[in-house]
């Protein structure tokens, strides 16, 4: 579960290496528009991130991105596909942001990094943890402006992403940065591999 | 060369399996998509007149006809309950192609403009999504173009001009406040004039709407052959609503001329 948790927490897609910040800002007004696209990006990486695992052997070395691009683009067209029929309140307000998954670096990173190198088991362990991580980063995001906006309308509003984003960001660093300094005394470089 | 044709039978595999489960996908998807995006536009028909429409009855374009000419784009005329005219209209913005409904009261004005569909610009674009309060001008008749989405605001507006000048040349101009059922000896249209002149209602024999429209227009309209405004629709005049206008009232001739029964009652 060390994977899991790691993917999660210590590679945080979000809060870490700021990946999938545009529909992180731009969907995270209310908790239930932020579920919707965690779950939508959830369902693209981990279906990705397993059909690429799983045939991983017999993608050729030179086209691999673009056999990555064209997975992960038939995952998001099905899943808008889905929310257009079974979730059609959700997909008017953010089928938009569904659809530019396909263009979400967080998840060709993580099939090019993991998926087209290891087993269906580790895949599944790093896609589900990265999918925690991005849904956790958005649903507090979506739930702390969800809440500032009986005060403090502006959170609601596309500045207040950005404004409510960046506090957070900076409680994340604020923490994440002393545990990197202290790595870095010991002399150890691993903390900065990922980015 | 060996290694050029594995990269491209592999890329070609891989498209084939993916346009064949999206294929698949889209048509198990297919009615529910369809019957979602019906549904949306009703509940938008619903809020533009405010109640119930024509279009509950699940023919949601009762009267659905289509101009050939071209002149006035591609506009469908949607009579509705309540004495309200709902039109959809079509044009192309910045991103794409869109569509509108427009609801007109009895007097031509404008009561309501929404967007059904459209693909412009995210951003810009949100002037078209209701709540707007540019989309809200349409009614007081002073629409200005939107700084950064110029040609979005200038092509709906003038798809919105084109889908109520259709709806004035269409007008009836029948003037009454009364309603009207026709029983034909040789077959049954039932029509109902509404104030304004629009004929609504359900034509059970072979006339389309348009020719039950016709036919009502002359049996109402009490104005001697040959009159001006007569047989024809009378051209729209904002500053004299068709229902002001004098020598309109619902005529006694409808018997003698052609024989129906007219059965005449108060519109509530």
């Amino acid at each position: 579960m060390n994977r899991f948790t790691e993917a999660a927490v210590a590679r945080n897609p979000a809060a870490v290496q700021l990946l999938g910040l545009c529909p992180l800002l731009a969907v995270s007004n209310t908790v239930a528009n932020a579920l919707g696209l965690a779950v939508a990006s959830t369902v693209v990486l981990t279906g990705s991130a397993m059909l690429v695992s799983a045939v991983r052997k017999l993608i050729p070395e030179d086209v691999r991105l673009p056999c990555f691009v064209l997975v992960i683009a038939t995952f998001t067209t099905l899943v808008n596909l889905a929310m257009e029929a079974y979730a059609f309140d959700l997909y008017q307000r953010i089928a938009l942001f569904v659809q530019i998954i396909v263009t979400n670096c967080m998840i060709l990173a993580r099939v090019e990094q993991v998926a087209s190198k290891e087993g269906l088991g580790r895949t599944l362990l790093d896609a589900l943890g990265t999918s925690a991580g991005f849904a956790a980063a958005i649903l507090i995001l979506g739930a702390a402006r969800e809440a500032l906006t009986l005060g403090f309308p502006l959170a609601a509003l596309p500045p207040g992403s950005f404004l409510v984003a960046g506090l957070l960001l900076a409680g994340v660093n604020v923490s994440g940065l002393r545990v990197r300094r202290r790595r870095m005394i010991g002399g150890s470089r691993e903390s900065q591999d990922y980015r | 060369m060996r290694r050029l044709l594995h990269n491209v039978a592999a890329l070609a595999v891989l498209t084939l399996l993916a346009g064949a489960a999206l294929a698949w996908f889209a048509r198990v998807t297919e009615d529910d998509v369809a019957s979602n995006r019906l549904e949306a536009e009703l509940r938008i028909l619903r809020e533009l007149v405010g109640g119930e429409t024509a279009a509950d009855d699940g023919s949601p374009w009762r009267a659905r006809r289509h101009h050939p000419d071209g002149l006035l784009g591609d506009t469908d005329l949607v009579l509705c309950e309540r004495g309200l005219v709902v039109l959809r209209g079509s044009g192309d913005g910045y991103g794409g192609g869109f569509r509108l409904a427009v609801a007109l009261e009895l007097d031509g004005a404008i009561k309501g403009v929404r967007v059904l569909e459209h693909a412009e610009t995210p951003g810009f674009g949100d002037i078209l999504n209701a709540p707007s309060a540019w989309l809200d001008s349409f009614t007081t008749g002073d629409v200005h173009a939107v700084t950064g989405a110029t040609i979005t605001s200038d092509a709906v507006k003038a798809a919105v001009e084109r889908a109520v000048q259709r709806a004035r040349l269409e007008d009836m101009c029948v003037a009454s406040d009364e309603s009207a059922t026709l029983d034909f000896s040789d077959r049954t249209v039932g029509a109902t004039a509404r104030p304004g002149g629009r004929v609504v209602g359900d034509h059970a024999g072979s006339p389309s709407a348009s020719v039950v429209a016709t036919r009502m227009r002359s049996i109402l309209d009490t104005r001697p052959k040959g009159a001006p405004g007569r047989d024809k629709p009378v051209p729209y005049d904002p500053l004299f609503p068709a229902h002001q206008r004098p020598g309109e009232r619902l005529g006694e001739f409808a018997q003698r001329i052609l024989g129906a029964t007219a059965k005449r009652s108060r519109l509530p």
